[in-house]
């Protein structure tokens, strides 16, 4: 199997790695371009760099013997901003999904980045959160029912436990982890429509719609990624769909959880854990379709309203901006769509020498405002290519 | 100039023009009134033609021209004819030339563009009174982040308090700044104490609000009381950043309540709307061709896009300014600031992040080389005329390189060789699947 960071393609590694500082990153896209393939992308970039002491599943030898891109392009990503020792640089990663489920993620990730969230989930890299099954799966069963949180302290609960290195226990039959490790889940099971959660903790379910959930249980899950890693990814996949199915959240208190998620987890991390903090990035994908955004004539619709203000909303706090689309001139056989990538400056340009190193430094690395055709072909693998070079 | 040459008169430079600008008023009002009366000697004498030179549009062009036209003006007027008399013309008019007219437009361009940047670089360096509400309309294409990062930056070298109201950055970016959170469950009241507590102690502040559209649609903090917190209890200066693209919502249980927008557009001393150099630039070479303006990112209309390719130019962001003086007389003008430069500042003292600045480089549109240059428009309305299509129909050097590389067949006829007159020679090498018929073409 390819290793996962040479699935992203040479003219969006710029892209894909984190920026120095803590920051906001946005994907949109349509109907017709779904950003998967770009949150996968994401993933690899974040995952394929390796901690300090790596598991056993990942000999060191595996480096050695692929080609060299790996390393090399494990280097660029490093480049973000720490100082060059392999363990600091690597990532913990959070995905929170509305609209996908994990059995979903598992085999775009596989098909796409040749990753193993599985594996990576047990191994303390990866946390999943699901904002699917708990809200809108299971919910003709009562609302009453689904609002006591029941998986979140199962998980919860499992998680005080303290661990002993997932080493052994993740390589294990999985019947065998769950019963060892977490029997409040098992008994809880039969209550709940939707499937139980899979063995291997870093796996929480969202019980009820409300922020305080929502901020709780993502919080949680950071806090409990081994603190090795310096920075965190937050990965937020469509959260818009929250302003749809629950309409007593305003734009303005969902970017308020996002802020608070974003500051108080890295200071959190700084005083309880570890000595070193953390910075959270956070990657929000959200839809850009016409018909959830642009206001209806004469009257524009509450949803709409809401749809269109916190994407705009998450623009303006984004360093970058990545849109997919369709082609502007129809359907092609060889271009899946068009990719958009913009940046804006933050604030740390406001002293002046590091503002100049930074951009000096950074210019080369960011490709600055670009549009980018890709084609993501049958078996999982993207191509990115500028326009006119496709051929 | 003839003026300078003149020996009762100063220099440009040299006149204190407050005062000459007083006295010439009595002067000239005087002067006005009698300006028919005066004898043929005072009109020629130089004294008053420079005065008219220097002024244009003090003295209305009849006026002077008047006793040299007189010649031409007919005298009949249709006296008992269809038409009735009218009286002569510039009677009202005479009255007209009030003292805004006078202050209004200053003699030279250079004047104008130093008056303009003497007001934008007020507002931009916190001088006191200068602005103290100051208004910055941006939006996604073009964010106000260099030109608050600018203002920031000028506050900090001048050791004035910056208090940042955040309501989209977490805290952590901003070194030196007191870092007010605006977001999560504070209420109005907690955010005015927070903003009044990071101000005491200081003898001038400068307040930034990163969102005044959060500030007063969600928190529902009053502007007035915002505005008298920290301009009248505080003396200081208040900015606001408004995003224009985000849909205000008109709260249905009081539907005739103002906009918050319109409601800090009339209570605010200085307007900035941002705007993008790349985006200006095309808006001009539309103009220049008669072409409707071009709209960018989300108003473009085209689904998925977000923010347009030209927004945020690193190059520098365009400022379209409209200062309200203390008179109430409006001006506007647009102005182009550029990232600042580590030599732009002196070396920062002790206790200080920002040395003093050394000279303002802020600068008018108009004096950017880029957006009078030629060329460079050609380039863009170049661009402009393309067809729009996913293929590029440009060659990559690769390809001009290969395209150079073809021999073309009667090439060799071209050379010596051909010119020799060998005639018509066919110079052809054979292929493989040639089949060469010796009966056919014998050569």
């Amino acid at each position: 199997m390819m290793p996962p960071s040479s699935r992203i393609p040479p003219l969006l590694q710029p892209y894909t790695h984190l920026p120095s500082s803590p920051s906001t990153i946005l994907l949109t896209s349509t109907l017709g371009a779904s950003a998967n393939w770009l949150i996968i992308r994401f993933l690899c970039a974040a995952l394929s760099i390796e901690p300090n002491h790596p598991f056993p599943q990942h000999p060191t030898e595996n480096y050695g013997s692929t080609t060299t891109i790996t390393p090399a392009s494990g280097e660029e990503q490093d480049g973000g901003g720490s100082n060059g020792s392999n363990g600091s640089s690597s990532v913990n990663v959070v995905l929170v999904s509305w609209m996908r489920d994990w059995d979903f993620w598992k085999q775009e990730a596989r098909k796409g980045g040749g990753l193993d969230l599985e594996r990576l989930r047990r191994g303390g890299r990866v946390a999943f959160v699901d904002g699917l099954a708990g809200l809108f799966v299971g919910q003709d069963q009562g609302q009453s029912q689904s609002r006591e949180p029941v998986r979140t302290t199962a998980a919860a609960a499992a998680r005080t436990i303290p661990q002993s290195r997932p080493l052994a226990v993740a390589r294990g039959p999985p019947g065998r982890t769950l019963q060892a490790r977490a029997p409040p889940q098992a008994a809880k099971v039969p209550d709940n429509a939707s499937p139980p959660p899979p063995p291997g903790g870093h796996y929480y379910t969202l019980a009820d719609p409300s922020l305080k959930t929502l901020e709780s249980t993502i919080r949680t899950a950071l806090a409990d990624l081994p603190p090795a890693a310096r920075k965190s990814l937050l990965i937020l996949d469509a959260p818009d769909a929250l302003l749809a199915t629950t309409p007593s959240i305003s734009p303005s208190a969902l970017t308020s959880t996002l802020l608070a998620l974003q500051t108080s987890s890295s200071t959190a991390a700084a005083t309880t854990t570890t000595t070193t903090t953390r910075d959270t990035h956070v990657l929000v994908h959200l839809h850009a379709d016409t018909a959830l955004l642009s206001a209806s004539t004469p009257a524009a619709q509450p949803l709409e309203i809401a749809g269109h203000n916190f994407l705009v909303k998450t623009a303006h706090r984004s360093r970058r901006v990545m849109s997919c689309r369709v082609l502007d001139t129809g359907v092609a056989r060889d271009v899946s769509g068009v990719l958009r990538v913009t940046e804006s400056d933050g604030w740390e340009g406001l002293v002046l020498g590091q503002q100049n190193d930074g951009r000096a430094g950074n210019d080369e690395a960011k490709g600055g405002n670009k549009e980018l055709l890709y084609f993501v072909k049958g078996d999982g693998s993207v191509k990115v290519f500028e326009r006119g070079a496709g051929g | 100039m003839s003026v300078n040459s003149h020996p009762l008169v100063p220099t440009l430079e040299e006149t204190n023009w407050p005062l000459v600008f007083s006295q010439a008023e009595l002067f000239l009002a005087k002067f006005r009134s009698q300006v028919d009366e005066l004898p043929e000697w005072m009109v020629n004498d130089p004294i008053p033609q420079i005065v008219v030179q220097t002024y244009p549009n003090l003295i209305y062009s009849e006026q002077i021209r008047k006793p040299d036209c007189k010649a031409w003006i007919k005298e009949n007027r249709f006296i008992g004819g269809i038409r009735k008399k009218r009286g002569p013309i510039s009677a009202p008019r005479r009255n007209r030339l009030d003292k805004n007219q006078i202050m209004n437009r200053p003699a030279t361009v250079a004047q104008y563009q130093r008056h303009s940047l003497h007001l934008i670089s007020n507002v931009l360096n916190l001088r006191t009174n200068a602005s103290p509400f100051t208004v910055i309309l941006d939006d996604l294409n073009q964010r106000a982040t260099p030109f608050v990062t600018e203002l920031i930056r000028r506050g900090l070298s001048r050791n004035v308090n910056v208090v940042f109201l955040s309501f989209e950055s977490p805290a952590v970016h901003l070194q030196r700044v007191r870092h007010v959170a605006g977001w999560g469950d504070r209420t109005g009241d907690d955010i005015l104490r927070e903003i009044e507590s990071a101000m005491t102690g200081f003898k001038e502040s400068l307040v930034i609000v990163d969102s005044l559209n959060d500030l007063l649609n969600d928190k529902h903090v009053d502007m007035g009381a915002l505005f008298s917190l920290v301009s009248y209890k505080y003396v200081s200066t208040l900015v606001g950043i408004y995003h224009q693209d985000i849909t205000a919502i008109q709260s249905p249980d009081n539907a005739y309540v103002p906009q918050s927008l319109d409601v800090i557009k009339y209570m605010a001393t200085t307007v900035i709307t941002c705007n993008s150099f790349a985006h200006m630039l095309a808006k001009k070479a539309a103009k220049e061709r008669s072409l409707a303006e071009p709209t960018h990112g989300l108003l473009q209309g085209a689904e998925g896009i977000v923010e347009s390719l030209g927004g945020n130019d690193h190059r520098g962001i365009v400022l379209e300014a409209e200062f309200r003086r203390k008179s109430g007389r409006p001006e506007s003008e647009t102005f182009f600031l550029r990232p600042a430069r580590v030599s732009d500042y002196n070396e920062p003292i002790e206790d200080m992040i920002v040395g003093t600045l050394k000279k303002e480089f802020i600068v008018l549109l108009d004096q950017v080389p880029e957006y009078g240059n030629e060329a460079i428009m050609g380039s863009i309305n170049a661009a402009a005329n393309e067809i729009e299509s996913t293929m590029n129909l440009g060659l990559t050097d690769k390809q001009k390189e290969a395209r150079e590389g073809v021999i073309l067949p009667y090439t060799d006829a071209q050379n010596n060789e051909g010119a020799a007159g060998e005639g018509g020679r066919i110079l052809y090498d054979m292929g493989e699947e040639d089949d060469f018929d010796e009966e056919e073409d014998e050569i």
